[in-house]
């Protein structure tokens, strides 16, 4: 699906795409599970209007390893992306960037809410 | 950790007591000590006619009763209403998010409290120096504030117990990006000495 | 450590280390609510004009004037019990109710700590610098001393300054607040073959 055929606006286009809240729900999922490598299915969405443009809140576990590695070895917030915050911040942007780029949507605010963990074994970090 | 108000309930320990003090003490001067019990006999005349004439004269019309007893039944339903939200504002607190971190204008994140909880608990059950651990996040001041509740086996060190939940808060606060303020509880739930050693013969 | 996180540990160690007295409060505001329902249903009744539930607020009040010539020995002592456990009230309200903890210096975090944790700890330095069996170590923490029982083997004597050693070094290790005095008892009596 290319970007142009799924803008609202350009004078290229001979008809309107509607993306339903449904489908977006989808997208913005798919996109947070991919950024934060966890199951979409666990991914939470809530859409809302923000003066015009869209709001989402995402509710999501967050793939870590566990805090003994941590302590043990130094570099390994780092090779996973760095903190959760820094993360969560990533994602935010992830998330805004691609979702509009998909649907053509303007989001105005994301807000991730990390709910919960999911420990990694001790295996190669993602 | 909790919300409750330990200067109300002290307070109200206290007044309850002082109350019981001075009426005890009085009713048994009453009967007790001759010079109280004359002076309480002349009195009692008197200020049952006081008493009578106030009900008459704070007559409501119509009613034919003194709005006195109305303004005593409703105190009495404040006093009751004050009593059950003071119980029940007891030992609150528990809260769900950890922390709040406005990124921007454009966005927000939101750290739940389940996500230092779990990692916590996590990391202290692989150490055979905890027989249990819990994890819970307490609001205290407005700040939200982790509750490491480790029970220890029976001759483990406080040094080391504590060592360990703070290496793992060290460990946490990297992960995390974020230093969060923590009780650590180190509790042992064996109280009971055996005396006698098992002979295995 | 920062300074707002000073006090907010400060607040926690002292609240973590007292008792809430929560239990009481509550059964004495249990018991006034009854009360005070009670006596307010009472007046409802008598302005309403019905008969009393169980005492009509006029023969409450009169009752409480004539104090005085009711039969003297009940009255004398429900006042005086009254009055003790008025007294006991207002001495628990008053009283700092001190848990069996003891708070740890730490960098990181506040931490408190159940004395029987210290006691089982120490329990196991001492039986060992005693050459003791742990079974026959007993150690009681309370709020600034530790005092350690030792009831030492027949034939293998115990050394008391060797065991303090051993204890308050622990002790010094663990940086507890308020400081914790160690106090070593060896038994007179040996326990033959433990």
């Amino acid at each position: 699906m290319s970007i142009a055929s799924t803008t609202e606006t350009g004078a290229a286009q001979r008809g309107r795409t509607r993306v339903t809240s449904k489908a977006l729900n989808k997208v913005v999922s798919a996109v947070t599970a991919d950024a934060l490598g966890v199951d979409a299915a666990r991914v939470g969405v809530e859409l809302a209007d923000h003066t015009g443009a869209l709001a989402l809140v995402v509710t999501t576990p967050i793939r870590i390893v566990s805090l003994d590695r941590v302590s043990t070895d130094n570099s390994v917030v780092a090779r996973s992306g760095g903190t959760i915050l820094d993360r969560a911040g990533q994602a935010q942007t992830t998330i805004r960037d691609r979702v509009s780029a998909l649907t053509g949507s303007e989001i105005a605010r994301v807000t991730v809410k990390v709910s919960g963990v999911t420990i990694q074994p001790e295996e190669r970090v993602k | 950790m909790n919300s409750t108000n330990r200067a109300a309930n002290r307070l109200l320990i206290f007044v309850c007591g002082l109350l019981l003090l001075v009426v005890g003490a009085a009713a048994a001067a009453a009967v007790l000590v001759p010079f109280v019990r004359d002076a309480w006999k002349d009195t009692s005349g008197q200020v049952t006619d006081q008493v009578a004439s106030w009900l008459e004269q704070t007559q409501l019309s119509g009613l034919g009763v003194s709005w006195i007893l109305i303004a005593v039944v409703a105190l009495l339903v404040i006093a009751i209403i004050a009593l059950i939200v003071f119980i029940s504002r007891q030992g609150r607190g528990h809260t769900g998010i950890a922390l709040t971190d406005p990124t921007s204008e454009h966005g927000s994140t939101v750290i739940e409290s389940s996500v230092a909880e779990h990692a916590l608990k996590d990391a202290l059950d692989a150490h055979s120096e905890f027989v249990g651990s819990h994890v819970s996040t307490y609001k205290v001041r407005r700040t939200p504030v982790l509750k490491v509740s480790v029970t220890c086996r029976r001759g483990v060190s406080p040094k080391d117990a504590a060592a360990i939940v703070e290496s793992k808060l060290h460990a946490l606060d990297e992960l995390l990006g974020r230093e969060l303020p923590a009780l650590i509880q180190i509790s042992g739930g064996f109280r009971a000495r055996v005396t006698k050693t098992t002979r295995l013969q | 450590m920062s300074s707002d996180n000073k006090a907010l540990y400060a607040r926690i160690s002292r609240r973590e280390t007292h008792s809430p007295r929560s239990l009481l409060a509550i059964v004495l505001a249990v018991v006034l609510i009854i009360v005070f329902a009670w006596v307010g249903t009472e007046v409802v009744i008598a302005l309403l004009g019905l008969p009393a539930l169980l005492v009509a607020p006029s023969d409450m009040f009169a009752s409480a004037l004539g104090l005085a010539e009711q039969p003297a020995g009940i009255v004398a002592a429900a006042g005086i019990v009254a009055a003790v456990i008025g007294l006991v009230l207002i001495i628990l309200s008053l009283s700092p109710g001190r848990r069996a903890r003891h708070v740890i210096d730490t960098e990181r975090a506040a931490t408190v700590v159940d004395n029987e944790v210290i006691a089982s700890a120490l329990a196991r330095h001492a039986s060992y610098a005693g050459n003791v069996d742990p079974d026959n170590t007993t150690v009681s923490v309370s709020h600034r001393r530790a005092v350690v029982d030792l009831t030492p083997t027949s034939g293998i004597p115990a050394n008391r300054d060797d065991v303090t050693e051993a204890v308050t070094a622990q002790l010094d290790a663990y940086g507890l607040r308020p400081t914790v005095r160690a106090r070593v008892q060896i038994a007179e009596k040996a326990k033959v073959g433990a």
